[in-house]
């Protein structure tokens, strides 16, 4: 195989955004830069200085970018969409490799912990997106379930940007210990030291909705 | 700041991208400097009335998706189509709005992101504007001042054009839009979605006299339309009628096809004369149907109003219609604004106000 003979990647750009906030960040294997935006103005306004502010950190061309780590979701469907039409934007003409990163798992590493973790986000319609980690490793795939099945889950620590919807007595809320470009950064180079063949990374961004849309969810009732 | 080189034989590359609704579209057009016309290099249009179908009309979380999975591979093949890398594009243009939202960011975040990896400048177009100036993309604009009736699922409004970005809507609907109103209908009838050519389609084998419907608006004295009073009159005529046989359903579509023609064929002769204006381009989707097209054309020959109508490839939603109209915006070295987002309400009269 020739295509596994290649160099790993050098400069990776990261992008999530998944939850209300930017989060983004540039490995560029010696250094690790990364940037966050509020929710002061929209996504789609803050991106681009936000991207091109951790470029010039970085003294890099976009063309000197050989691969974009896209935080795939799940999590807002419009923030989603933007995060992935911006890397793909950026990615025509380089067609360069697309590392999909789980955005649950970026919230598992904002807790900042070794032991197992749940991460529980609201994915509003009365559902969670739901997701067990271990030391940035996933022990198993992310999932969308109704809260009522969230409640009958054995209890354990758990993280999540908002407050449940439902009590969950005996669980554990663990604070974000983490900033959530610091959290993608982190979980990017793990996911980056575990890829052997990068030539074999899709080339463009795929979302990972994990949840229909209401029109198609009536439409089945 | 795009390049301007009016010397013989300097022409621009636009690349356009739409995804205001359910259509992704994707062009290029290359536009001339000495004298302002060009051509379509590539063009392509994914459609998503299939996957819509099902649903009765445009599902906005569906479209957002379809246009995300649709549009990085189809710029991709549109380039390759027409031997152009990036570095050979001149200016990027995207519908900026009206439109969902949802779909709009979509084509905006990219466009934006392609132009600032490659050093392009991204020209935000209103997707109405695309529409009114639509009969330039094969042809040559009718002169100034003319009247645009623009007619599609969304919208139904006379507009006045005095020059590129001098626009004045002078009349339109206070409720439904008439392709609305065929789309409703349509489902009033038991046909498909979208509603307007499966009227048209039935219409051509019924007899348009047999039901009486309203022409809403005809006699007040001003260029507005009103197409929800019609679509209840075809309510309570499906209605009374209980079972509705297959010459029925195709009398009463012919008879819902005239009474729309006629008002927007009546309305539109009377934004001329009252304007005093002697052009008059229809556009959007509606002017797509054959007995509107017609029927203006023979009403106009008379009065002395030249009718020009866009290649029926480009009355429905396109991206060769935004290309030309940044290139227009190029060439006239007008220049749009400089802090921009998709905007789902921009509206016309703001159109150098975003």
């Amino acid at each position: 195989m020739t295509s596994s003979q290649q160099p790993p990647p050098r400069n990776i750009l990261a992008l999530d955004t998944a939850h209300s906030l930017v989060a983004a960040c540039l490995l560029t294997g010696s250094d690790v830069y990364h940037a966050g935006a509020g929710a002061e103005k929209p996504r789609s306004i803050s991106l681009a200085s936000t991207l091109t502010s951790l470029l010039e950190k970085a003294g890099l061309q976009w063309h000197d970018l050989d691969a974009f780590a896209f935080g795939c979701g799940p999590g807002s469907f419009t923030g989603l969409r933007i995060g992935a039409a911006t890397l793909a934007g950026l990615n025509s003409g380089l067609n360069r490799p697309m590392l999909h990163i789980s955005s649950l798992a970026i919230t598992a590493a904002q807790a900042d912990t070794s032991d197992a973790i749940t991460v529980i986000e609201d994915a509003r319609a009365g559902e969670a997106f739901i997701a067990c980690h271990q030391a940035g490793k996933a022990l198993r795939p992310d999932r969308c379930l109704p809260w009522q099945e969230v409640a009958a889950m054995p209890s354990a620590a758990y993280a999540s940007h908002t407050e449940p919807a439902i009590d969950l007595p005996a669980w554990q809320r663990l604070p974000l210990q983490l900033s959530r470009d610091q959290a993608l950064a982190r979980t990017v180079g793990h996911a980056a030291g575990q890829i052997t063949d990068w030539q074999a990374l899709p080339r463009y961004p795929q979302p990972a909705y994990l949840q229909p849309s209401q029109a198609e969810r009536n439409a089945h009732v | 700041m795009i390049r301007l080189f009016r010397e013989e034989g300097s022409s621009l590359f636009v690349l356009a991208i739409e995804s205001s609704c359910d259509e992704t579209a994707v062009a290029i057009y290359q536009g001339e400097l000495i004298n302002g016309r060009g051509r379509i290099v590539a063009e392509r249009v994914a459609s998503q009335i299939a996957t819509h179908a099902p649903f009765g009309g445009v599902v906005p979380e569906i479209a957002s998706r379809e246009h995300l999975a649709a549009l990085p591979p189809m710029v991709d093949a549109l380039l390759g189509e027409a031997d152009l890398a990036w570095q050979g594009l001149d200016a990027i243009a995207v519908t900026a709005g009206p439109g969902l939202m949802g779909a709009l960011l979509v084509g905006v975040s990219y466009a934006k992101a392609a132009g600032m990896a490659h050093g392009i400048p991204v020209i935000p177009v209103h997707h109405m504007e695309g529409h009114l100036l639509a009969p330039g993309i094969t042809g040559d604009l009718p002169a100034f001042p003319f009247i645009t009736l623009l007619v599609s699922g969304g919208h139904t409004m006379l507009v006045r054009v005095d020059g590129i970005g001098q626009y004045h809507v002078i009349g339109q609907t206070l409720d439904d839009a008439a392709g609305e109103c065929f789309d409703k209908s349509a489902r009033l009838l038991g046909l498909a979605y979208p509603g307007g050519p499966e009227i048209s389609r039935l219409a051509a084998f019924g007899d348009a006299a047999r039901f009486d419907l309203p022409r809403p608006m005809l006699n007040k004295d001003n260029l507005n339309f009103s197409f929800s009073g019609l679509k209840t009159a075809v309510m309570y005529t499906v209605r009374n009628a209980g079972n509705l046989t297959k010459d029925m359903r195709c009398d009463l579509a012919a008879s819902i096809e005239i009474a729309v023609v006629d008002v927007l064929v009546k309305k539109s002769l009377c934004a001329c004369h009252q304007e005093n204006v002697t052009h008059l381009v229809v556009a959007g989707g509606v002017a797509a149907n054959r007995h509107l097209r017609r029927q203006l054309e023979g009403e106009a020959a008379g009065r002395e109003i030249t009718v020009h109508l866009p290649d029926l490839r480009y009355c429905t939603d396109n991206a060769a219609m935004i290309a030309y109209a940044a290139f227009q915006y190029c060439w006239s070295d007008i220049h749009g604004p400089v802090d921009w987002d998709a905007n789902p309400r921009w509206r016309l009269v703001d159109i150098n106000k975003s």
